[in-house]
């Protein structure tokens, strides 16, 4: 796998394994070789949770989202389906992506519509739009490719009392920049179990920034799963909106195969 | 080095590294600025979640939900109907309840049904009596179900749905060509693509899936719904006397049917569609002994054609762009003051745009033509030209993190826009969760032909709120 994950739900949707860590090792890695370690994670396959986001204004004012979400890798790729639970008016809703490990496949996206009756597919290209409202993109969802960032080890520091490695990310294509809408990221990976902890990204619009953190992390069915994020954009030190992740009922190698992820089951709900 | 140049580069060199170092320390030295609660932003979520790995609760057998919504239009140019009728001001103040049961059934098969009701107390405000009898009849109160059906299983690969549904077929989210299996309500033209819009019909549809990629439908409909349109009084109908006797084919003894195939494949998508329906719009037809072969006024009946319909549609994407096409031959027209049977093909090609962030771009366009045209066809009562070109243009966007959403929908008919326009421009707001307020304005452009030719005063706003539980 020659991809890093995608910080947000991609953190959550694929966990990794308490693996054997290279925290100790001698030599000093470089930061491709610490993103190579997250990319490498075993990352639970058939997985089902429930997520509830949050999104809060700067007033406090709170919105709900509940979704009902299963994922399962495909080869290389990987297949999610995810359905809203809550708010009522756009309850049933769902989501089916197919994100292709080939960056030069287009991810393949349908969303079923309950009000008009219909499934419609949509273009993928454009990842830096909101995730259903929150501060979490499309392109903090899916998979992205270690080959279009340059990275660097910035620095070695404690978050939490967890030893984390900061590595600077540079996207080096500006189709990539275009898609993401990150010009710069720092992450934060901590070094005994390589999940990506924190994330600060710098935005092409806007002067904005993007802070990512993990507030919750459990070992469920021995694979550190993210439980709560926290996702907000600052500009300058002013937060404009924040959005809080959570998960439950998370479970691993659950009874799906193919015909879960189909416009089939998309249309006949949970 | 001369005195001069050396004189301007050291300030200059002083400014840059002054003007970099707060820089380089604002990228790597306080890597813990920004993080934790924010003085400003700390927020107690509402409620707790269970534990991460617990059991979920037992699902529910049975769900209840629905919606409790106010809807109210203004006509803000004065105008009458064509039976006289003033229809400025207040033309809609309609409350509405949606209910939607859904049941589990044993065998992983699954119960819905969707009532409604809802009752418009303007023609109470302004006074019934300024009203026909028809206007009332259909705009006044109603009552029934949508969304009614079972679904489930038969085999593996075989589901069956039977009950009044909604098919949709068609790639166009605004023009029509191959969403011809359920009727529309178009008694307020130009909310082409709000729910309910279609009618949902009582058929029998059996989906056979074939590996992952094809689907084979096989629909039978033995309830026959027709478009509802502008009844006769309403100012969308431009005709000053009732309508021609007549009545849609009855259900039962009439039954439509319908196939496809489908295929889903990565990046692209096709379907074949085949479809024998009634037409969903009447045709005026001569009563038999009438000697005038095509008057301006004299005795008609309505009747519904059956037509046959074959087509085909495909999506298809690429970066951030979708492209979608249907192409249709329809077989069975007949038109009032014309001999024989017609055939039409209709075409529609249309390209959608992901690529600015929280904003999505559409644009259709469709050509009917029709297959042996009679010039006769374009007078009165049918007013149809061989060729009719149909654009929808669309534009929607997030704002707020998606607490405000705009649609800007424009349809234009004609070539050249010569046969008018329909504009609609909306927002919608989420107050809070499952609260939405809609605030949107809806314009016509007259055009050469009826019925858009009288529609040019029938703009309004409009604001709904609704709440849904």
């Amino acid at each position: 796998m020659n991809r890093i994950l995608g910080i947000a739900l991609a953190a959550l949707l694929a966990p990794t394994s308490a693996a054997a860590t290279d925290a100790e090792t001698a030599a000093p890695l470089t930061g491709r070789q610490i993103m190579d370690l997250v990319d490498e994670r075993d990352d639970g396959d058939k997985s089902v949770q429930d997520m509830q986001m949050v999104l809060i204004d700067k007033r406090g004012g709170q919105r709900k989202r509940m979704l009902h979400s299963l994922r399962m890798d495909d080869g290389e790729d990987t297949r999610s389906i995810m359905f809203f639970v809550e708010p009522a008016d756009v309850k049933d809703t769902g989501f089916l992506t197919y994100d292709y490990d080939d960056i030069d496949r287009d991810d393949d996206q349908w969303l079923f519509l309950p009000a008009l009756k219909k499934t419609k597919r949509i273009a993928s290209g454009d990842k830096s739009g909101s995730f259903m409202g929150s501060d979490f993109t499309y392109a903090d969802m899916t998979d992205r490719n270690l080959d279009h960032y340059d990275y660097k080890l910035v620095k070695e520091m404690e978050v939490d009392g967890a030893a984390v490695w900061v590595v600077e990310a540079i996207p080096n294509t500006k189709k990539e920049i275009d898609e993401t809408g990150y010009t710069r990221q720092l992450i934060f990976v901590r070094k005994d179990n390589h999940v990506v902890v924190r994330s600060k990204s710098w935005l092409k619009k806007g002067g904005r920034t993007k802070f990512f953190e993990v507030k919750k992390l459990e070992q469920i069915d021995g694979i550190w799963t993210p439980t709560e994020m926290h996702m907000k954009t600052k500009k300058g030190k002013k937060t404009l909106h924040k959005t809080v992740l959570r998960s439950q009922n998370v479970k691993y190698g659950q009874d799906m195969d193919e015909d879960t992820f189909s416009v089939r089951q998309l249309e006949k709900g949970l | 080095m001369p005195a001069e140049p050396m004189r301007l580069l050291v300030p200059g060199i002083v400014a840059a590294l002054l003007f970099a170092l707060p820089a380089a320390s604002d990228e790597y030295d306080d890597f813990e600025e920004g993080f934790g609660e924010d003085d400003d932003f700390s927020v107690e979520l509402e409620e707790e979640l269970g534990p991460a790995d617990g059991e979920p609760e037992a699902p529910r057998w049975w769900d209840l939900d629905g919606s409790v919504a106010i809807g109210s239009s203004v006509n803000f140019l004065p105008h009458d109907s064509a039976t006289g009728t003033n229809y400025t001001g207040l033309s809609r103040l309609r409350t509405r309840l949606n209910l939607e049961l859904e049941v589990d059934l044993p065998y992983e098969w699954k119960l819905r049904v969707d009532p409604y009701i809802w009752y418009d107390f303007s023609y109470l405000i302004n006074g019934r009596s300024r009203y026909t009898s028809q206007v009332l009849d259909e705009y006044e109160w109603e009552g029934d179900f949508q969304d009614s059906w079972v679904q489930g299983p038969l085999a593996e690969n075989v589901d069956l749905k039977v009950g009044r549904q909604v098919v949709n077929w068609g790639r166009s989210d605004s023009l029509r060509v191959l969403d011809v299996l359920n009727p529309l309500d178009n008694r307020t033209p130009g909310r082409a693509d709000i729910e309910d819009l279609r009618w949902a019909v009582g058929m029998a549809k059996l989906d056979w899936y074939i590996g992952s990629e094809w689907t084979v439908t096989a629909i039978a409909i033995p309830e026959i719904r027709v478009d509802t349109l502008p009844a006769f009084g309403n100012d969308f109908n431009p005709s000053p006397f009732p309508g021609f006797p007549g009545s849609k084919p009855n259900s039962f003894e009439n039954w439509e049917a319908a196939a496809a195939i489908t295929g889903i494949f990565e990046g692209w998508d096709v379907s074949v569609n085949f479809a024998y329906v009634f037409e969903d719009i009447p045709r005026l037809q001569r009563v038999a002994g009438t000697s005038d072969p095509c008057p301006e006024q004299g005795s008609f009946i309505e009747v519904y054609d059956r037509l046959t319909l074959a087509g085909a549609g495909a999506n298809y994407i690429f970066g951030s762009w979708l492209l979608k096409a249907e192409g249709a031959w329809t077989g069975g027209f007949e038109f009032t003051c014309a001999d024989g049977k017609k055939s039409r093909i209709d075409v529609m090609g249309g390209i959608e745009y992901y690529g600015f962030q929280d904003t999505t771009l559409v644009l259709e366009v469709s050509e009917r033509h029709i297959l042996g045209y009679d010039q006769v066809v374009f007078g009165f009562p049918t007013f149809e030209r061989q060729d009719s070109v149909t654009y929808a243009f669309r534009y929607t966007a997030d704002w707020l993190n998606a607490r405000l959403s705009t649609t800007l929908l424009a349809i234009i008919f004609g070539w050249k826009a010569q046969d008018g326009a329909i504009l609609r421009l909306q927002g919608n707001y989420a107050i809070r969760d499952g609260l939405v307020l809609t605030l949107g304005v809806l314009l016509f452009e007259e055009g050469d032909l009826p019925p858009l030719d009288q529609w040019g005063r029938n703009d309004q706003v409009f604001l709904d709120l609704k709440w849904s539980f």
